[in-house]
């Protein structure tokens, strides 16, 4: 759980682009209803074991072949329905935000594996906008990429939509911050003169 | 032997299943998600949809074994 600073605002939250997750999530849903499909198909036919199967294993001779396939295609739906899930559980938790302070990244690079990181606005030196390719060009989505200061770890904000107005709200909350750390520079000043 | 293959696959699909599914919800918990209504609503189908997947193939595994 990120837990924030007395006194700091969310700005922004930015998850990649639901195009992208589309993308990941439609074989699998896909997949899923041709197995459903396929297996409500098989409970209405009557399918039998080829000989030379059962000649090969003997065993073969105790299990239907119909509820044998429903098996594996009940196992296989287990299989899509819990990826499906995971994907979708991957994406929401994977979001970047931009308070009045500092841009957090979350990431879940799996379920078992999850990175925080941070950066200060007054450690931005530039922030770079890639929209590469036909589809990120048509869904206006693409990547955003903060150079920090003292060669601090690359910080990319991956295929999120509306990555301009993004820089635009980053900068704009870089700006607030400096100029009220300038602020408390100068009343510090003041109070050491006084 | 047969019988024992099918019964250790679907022991590990449903055991790994249930430790993604016990693993999603933690992710929610943890983040104190869960009071919103989307995720609520998200977290119930997911439940609902794989106890349901569970149930018929804990059915259709027992038939065969049968």
């Amino acid at each position: 759980m990120i837990t924030f600073r007395e006194n700091e605002k969310v700005h922004l939250i930015k998850r990649r682009h639901k195009f992208v997750l589309w993308r990941q999530v439609l074989p699998m849903a896909l997949a899923f209803l041709v197995i459903i499909v396929a297996g409500i198909i098989l409970m209405f036919s009557s399918l039998v074991w080829p000989d030379w199967m059962v000649d090969f294993l003997p065993g073969l001779a105790d299990i239907t072949l119909k509820s044998f396939l429903i098996l594996v295609f009940s196992l296989l739906a287990l299989i899509f329905w819990v990826s499906f899930f995971v994907v979708i559980t991957v994406y929401y938790l994977d979001c970047w935000i931009v308070t009045n302070e500092r841009t957090i990244h979350t990431e879940l690079k799996g379920l078992f594996d999850r990175v925080v990181s941070t950066v200060q606005h007054d450690k931005i030196q530039d922030i770079t906008v890639e929209v590469r390719g036909i589809l990120p060009t048509f869904f206006r989505y693409g990547d955003l990429h903060i150079q920090t200061a003292g060669g601090f770890r690359s910080f990319v904000f991956s295929d999120i939509p509306d990555p301009q107005q993004t820089k635009e709200v980053i900068f704009e909350a870089q700006k607030d911050f400096l100029e009220r750390g300038k602020g408390q520079h100068q009343q510090g000043d003041k109070n050491i003169i006084q | 032997m047969i019988l024992l293959i099918i019964t250790i696959i679907s022991f590990l699909v449903i055991l790994s299943s249930v430790i993604m599914g016990l693993v999603v919800i933690y992710h929610f918990n943890r983040l104190g998600l869960q009071q919103d209504p989307n995720v609520k609503k998200f977290l119930h189908i997911f439940k609902v949809g794989g106890l349901t997947i569970i149930a018929v193939t804990v059915f259709l595994f027992f038939y065969i074994i049968m």
